[in-house]
């Protein structure tokens, strides 16, 4: 009987994309942004199942089915498909090089990508010019590469952000955190001093005593959830703030399930399934395009410059999960629908593509 | 970057975010050169304003479009020519959206008697084809 709902599940599963579309990212089969909402294809008959996650870099996208295998498409002008060449792909197409493992995890950055199979390999293609794959050197690689460094140390999670990676080990108490890449910014959060690149991971620095359950990394954006529900920041400062070279716990009387970065802002999904956003605002907050200004409710904590924003239109609504691009956010509330949160760039249409999974 | 897993929302109903503008009605004016830069705060812009400030040495040279790049949060690049650093062009615009930078640059470095070769970041490595 479950099996059944199961293949039910399978046969109703819908995928969603909209945004920019000139690399083939959309996977419309076109070279062209879309303004709305377009339903794709069922992918399930390339893939032999549905997807159980989409990761959005630049302008590629990663899809993973619950088999383990990877589907890649849009730009792939540095390798990041994963497909042996450096040309876009406009249809979803299994990464061959990975076949034979079963992939549990991938990230999709500005213009590299990250694999993780579920006995801990990290394999990296893609842009290499700052380090950013980890092989120890700044070549970019068009298949996969499984990383040296770690062929010892299983890993569980990758997070690529436009210059740089994270790693987050497993079953690891201290120490669990690396990162590799550009670090000018801070990014990397491996040393108290900055780092303009690495191409050999090393470990964070301050992250110990503690479980850190999530990474995440996004434009010179890095953080990290602990197992507890505190969040750490370092990179570039959000909104006004400074650049922070080592992970920094913010210090704030909530428990985080989940954070979003984006490039100059994060989401911040509390246990409570409320939000908060640090930075950001300066497109306007939410929904209502009257109301895209900084009148936002901002009874939040300020500190050291970052301003913790509560979302005007969601107090008392529970959040389900979040998610952000470079300017923009969605929500999925328990409304049964998606919320797109508005940070817009000149009034102009988002113009950062998304792709969105929908059962 | 983001991942979206296991969403379990039947409808995608609202989008709310329909206003668009094209890119070339919304195209800003190119400041005057050799107008003193705008030392406003470069983390705040309106449409007037600069995305952010961005040093030549963290653009990259792209040699099919024979110009310095910089990534756009729309997906595209902000580029920017030699010819247009030489005369001291300081706007590195997106092709694709109403958006530009700012490059922080020394314009006698791109100056006809001066090599380039100092001022290049270092060019992508070629990529051998399994």
């Amino acid at each position: 009987m479950e099996q059944q709902e199961d293949e039910e599940q399978q046969n109703e599963q819908e995928i969603w994309s909209w945004g920019a579309g000139t690399d083939g990212q959309l996977a419309t089969g076109k070279l062209q942004d879309e303004h709305t909402p377009q339903i794709l294809r069922p992918l399930s008959a390339a893939f032999g199942g549905p997807i159980t996650s989409l990761s959005c870099g630049g302008a590629h996208v990663i899809a993973l089915s619950p088999g383990g295998r990877v589907l890649t498409w849009g730009r792939g002008s540095s390798g990041q498909l994963g497909h042996g060449d450096m040309i876009n792909g406009l249809e979803p197409k299994v990464v061959k090089a990975l076949e034979g493992y079963v992939i549990v995890h991938a990230s999709a950055g500005w213009n590299h990508s990250g694999f993780v199979s579920d006995d801990g390999a990290l394999f990296t293609c893609g842009d290499g010019s700052f380090g950013q794959l980890g092989h120890g050197d700044y070549k970019s690689q068009c298949c996969p590469l499984q990383v040296s460094y770690f062929s010892s140390k299983p890993v569980e999670q990758v997070a690529c952000g436009m210059r740089h990676s994270l790693v987050l080990l497993k079953d690891y108490v201290d120490n669990q955190v690396y990162g590799f890449g550009l670090g000018k910014r801070g990014q990397l959060g491996i040393s108290t001093e900055k780092i303009k690149s690495t191409n050999v991971p090393q470990m964070t620095v301050g992250l110990t005593n503690l479980t850190v359950a999530n990474i995440s990394a996004n434009g010179d954006h890095s953080a990290a959830l602990s197992a507890d529900g505190n969040l750490y920041t370092w990179g570039r400062g959000f909104g006004c703030a400074s650049d922070t070279c080592t992970p920094r716990l913010f210090d704030a009387a909530l428990s985080f399930n989940e954070v979003a970065l984006g490039w100059d802002h994060a989401l911040l999904l509390t246990r409570d399934a409320e939000v908060f956003m640090l930075g950001g605002d300066r497109h306007g907050v939410l929904g209502d395009p009257e109301k895209t200004s900084l009148t936002g409710d901002t009874s939040g904590k300020s500190q050291e410059g970052i301003i913790m924003l509560t979302i005007p239109d969601l107090i008392g609504t529970k959040v389900q999960q979040i998610a952000a691009g470079a300017e923009h956010s969605a929500l999925v509330t328990g409304r049964k629908e998606v919320d797109f949160v508005s940070f817009e760039i000149y009034r102009c249409i988002l113009r950062r593509h998304c792709s969105k999974l929908c059962r | 970057m983001a991942i979206y897993k296991n969403f379990h929302s039947p409808h995608i109903n609202l989008f709310r975010n329909s206003s668009c503008l094209s890119s070339s009605t919304l195209a800003p004016s190119i400041p005057e050169r050799g107008k003193e830069r705008k030392k406003q705060n470069p983390r705040f812009f309106s449409e007037t304003m600069s995305y952010d400030d961005v040093e030549i040495e963290d653009m990259e040279w792209n040699e099919e479009l024979k110009a310095f790049t910089y990534p756009c949060p729309c997906g595209d690049l902000f580029q920017i020519t030699k010819e247009e650093l030489r005369i001291g062009e300081e706007i590195a615009r997106c092709p694709s959206c109403s958006l530009y930078i700012t490059v922080i640059y020394n314009m006698e470095d791109f100056q006809d008697n001066k090599s380039s070769k100092t001022i290049e970041p270092p060019k992508q490595q070629p990529v051998a084809v399994a």
